[in-house]
Order: C-alpha cells, then structure tokens, then sequence
C-alpha cells in the first residue's frame, strides 16, 4: 500500500513537472506576445476589460492555432488543473488508505472546485 | 512605456511577490495588486486576475519543495480547506445582503491585533503533551524538519480553527480578496503549529482555493494575457527562489515579515472601507 511519503513525493513530481510544462507555455506565448507588440507604446485602451475573450472555449480555439494568446492561456489553465489534481489524488490515496472521512473531504472539494471551474460563468 | 518595459518591469515586482508570497503563505496577490493598480494604472479586474494568477504559482511553485521537505501537513490542510470552501460558497451567497465597509473595517482590525499576536508568539517556548480530541480523531498530529532533524507537534484548539477557516472563506466570498492572512493565522493562533508548518500548509491551501474562483475570472475575460504572463513567469521564479530560502531563515524574521505585510494589508483595507470603494 502506498505510504504517506510516496504520495507526497508523486504530488512533488507533480507540481515540478506541472508548473514547468505550464511556465513553459506561458514563456513560449510570451515571447511570441512580445516579437510581436514589443515595441508598441502601452495604451490604457488596451487595459481596459472586454478587450480579451479569455473563456475555456476561445483559448482551447487559440491554442490550437498556436496564437500567442492561446499558449499563455494554455499555461494558465494547466496551473488551475494541477489543484484540481492534487486534491483529485489525494482523495485516491485516501481511499486506498480506508481513510473515508478525509475521502469524502476530498470529494467535496473535488467537486466545489470542479463546479466552481466549469459550472459558474457570471459575477455576483 | 512600451510593451516590453512593462513586461520587464512587472516580471521584477512578480518576483518580488514570488518570494514573500512563498516565505509568508499570502501568496503574491497582496503585492501583485497595490503595484499594478497605483504604479502601473491598470484596471481593477486584470489586477484581480493577476493576483489569482499569482496565488496558484505561488502555490504551484512551492509545493514540490515544501512537499519534500516535509513540511506541509496535508490532512490540516485538506480539513481546514473544507470549511474555507463552504465559507466562501455562502460568502458569495450573502454578498448583496452585508455591509462590506462594516466588514472591511472589522476586517482591518483583525489584521492590526493579528500582527501584534504573530510578533508576540514565541513558539520556541511551547511544547504541548496533548493534542485537541479532534485532532486525535483526525490524526492531524505531525512533524516537521529542524536543524537536521524532525520535530513533533501537537495540534490545538482545532474547532477554533475550523470556525477562523469558516470565517476566512466567508470574507474571501464577500469581499473578493485572498485568505491567506486568515489561513495562516488560524494555523498559527489556534492551531498553534510550528511557524513554517503554517506558512507552507497555507501555501498548499491557498492554490485550491484560488482554483475555485479561476473559472469566474477566466469566464469574464479578467485574465488579460499582456498582465498574466509575466506576472506568472516572475512569480514562479520567485517563488522557487523563497522555497529554498524558506529552509535558511529564521522563524523570527518571518514573523516580522508577515506581520509588516498583513499591517499594510490592514491599512489598504480600511482605507478602501472608509472611501467607500470596497
């Protein structure tokens, strides 16, 4: 069965692994931003809001054709992702372990966030 | 200024926020926000987004070390972290109902006396030979690395604690700012754990908590990419960098970190309470 210190040295690999592909994307993206823009005058226009569609779909879309924004996003997201795993992990472990308060935790956790992610699109 | 000035320039200040926001377990987002909205100008919503950007690398960034280390407790973490989530869920509920001047101004008291009480614990001194019942129950009991070596804590007063989570992710809802401050607080006033258990278990917590508002950010477009990368790139490279410092500093000299923070965080709070734009 898996112990306590294996889990918490996969988690590591995890987040080591995770936030390099993720700082990766957002570093390739953000070269390519600026090759392009690098020399433009920063404009309060351009700070405004509605300026970007940064929801899961137009990213997902942007990335595919490789744009600059869409890389960055791709990045952001997978830094979002790796929280849902790690809980998501943690909850396996813990259930492997028949420690079934700390599963149902996890679960509702699991869920808050999964809801959270991709159930709620608007403001209170 | 043009583009690339102000990349570089918010790619220093990130790492900046990196580095405490891994040192102190607020993550990056007490100084990501005051520096893009009074030095750089920049809109309210893109400062939001990138202080959500920062608090998940943050947490990202530190995790692998801490997690090694072995000071992160996960079971603290993973227990606190349910009430943080229910808080914050009806938090967002009650937002219309409450006044947030009120609350920003009881909040901004909190913080003063809490910085007071961070300076004045002297944790060296304490050695418990029981734990709370529920801490017992839950096994939250746990050790931590010291010159060489692992310490055992006991946990305290965990229903205290359970109630300041509750408390923290209530405020989180209702007033959109990051819990940080509270979580740590929790950890280290009620819980009573080690200084760094509290700090890097906060920076654990902080990422997931964050992740339940990213898709609302995302959804509304408040992640503006120009704000976004190289307030990510600085912050994971801060945040590497106090991970391994993390392991050198004196506890002391983090409590006064901290407590110089959450004063600021305390004053920029009852200013925005009093001036109505909260």
């Amino acid at each position: 069965m898996m112990s306590i210190e294996t889990m918490r040295n996969e988690m590591a690999r995890l987040f080591t692994i995770g936030t390099l592909i993720s700082a990766a994307f957002v570093f390739v993206g953000g070269f390519m931003y600026l090759m392009q823009y690098s020399h433009e005058t920063l404009k309060v226009e351009l700070l405004q809001p509605s300026l970007y569609n940064t929801s899961i779909q137009v990213i997902l879309h942007e990335a595919l054709h490789f744009s600059s924004v869409g890389l960055i996003g791709i990045g952001l997201f997978a830094l979002v992702a790796m929280q849902i795993i790690r809980v998501g992990m943690l909850m396996c472990f813990y259930f492997m372990t028949h420690d079934y308060r700390f599963t149902l935790m996890c679960g509702f956790i699991l869920f808050i966030l999964l809801y959270s992610f991709f159930g709620r699109t608007k403001v209170y | 200024m043009t583009v690339l000035t102000f990349s570089l320039l918010l790619i220093v200040f990130s790492f900046l926020a990196g580095v405490i926001g891994a040192l102190t377990g607020l993550g990056g987002g007490v100084i990501v926000i005051p520096v893009l909205v009074l030095i750089f100008h920049i809109n309210i919503h893109y400062a939001m987004g990138a202080s959500l950007i920062s608090v998940l690398a943050t947490s990202s960034g530190t995790a692998a070390a801490y997690l090694r280390e072995g000071y992160t407790n996960l079971r603290i973490g993973i227990f606190l972290e349910v009430a943080a989530v229910t808080g914050a869920f009806i938090g967002a509920m009650l937002v219309a109902f409450i006044s947030k001047s009120f609350l920003g101004i009881v909040f901004s008291l909190v913080l003063f006396f809490s910085a007071y009480l961070t300076i004045k614990r002297k944790e060296d001194h304490e050695d418990y030979t029981t734990s709370h019942p529920w801490a017992t129950a839950l096994q939250l009991d746990g050790t931590y690395p010291y010159k060489n070596n692992f310490l055992s804590y006991r946990v305290q007063h965990v229903p205290f604690a359970f109630s300041i989570m509750g408390l923290a992710g209530l405020l989180a809802g209702l007033l959109g700012i990051g819990s940080g401050t509270l979580k740590v607080l929790a950890m280290d006033q009620a819980l009573r754990l080690p200084y760094k258990v509290s700090t890097t278990t906060s920076n654990f917590m902080i990422g997931i908590t964050a992740a339940a508002s990213a898709g609302i950010y995302f959804a509304n477009g408040y992640i503006n990419v120009l704000v976004a990368f190289p307030v990510m790139i600085g912050v994971v490279m801060g945040s590497f960098s106090g991970a391994k410092l993390l392991m050198y500093v004196h506890t002391r000299y983090l409590r006064v970190l901290f407590s110089i923070v959450i004063t600021l965080v305390g004053f920029q709070m009852l200013y925005k309470a009093l001036s109505g734009t909260l």
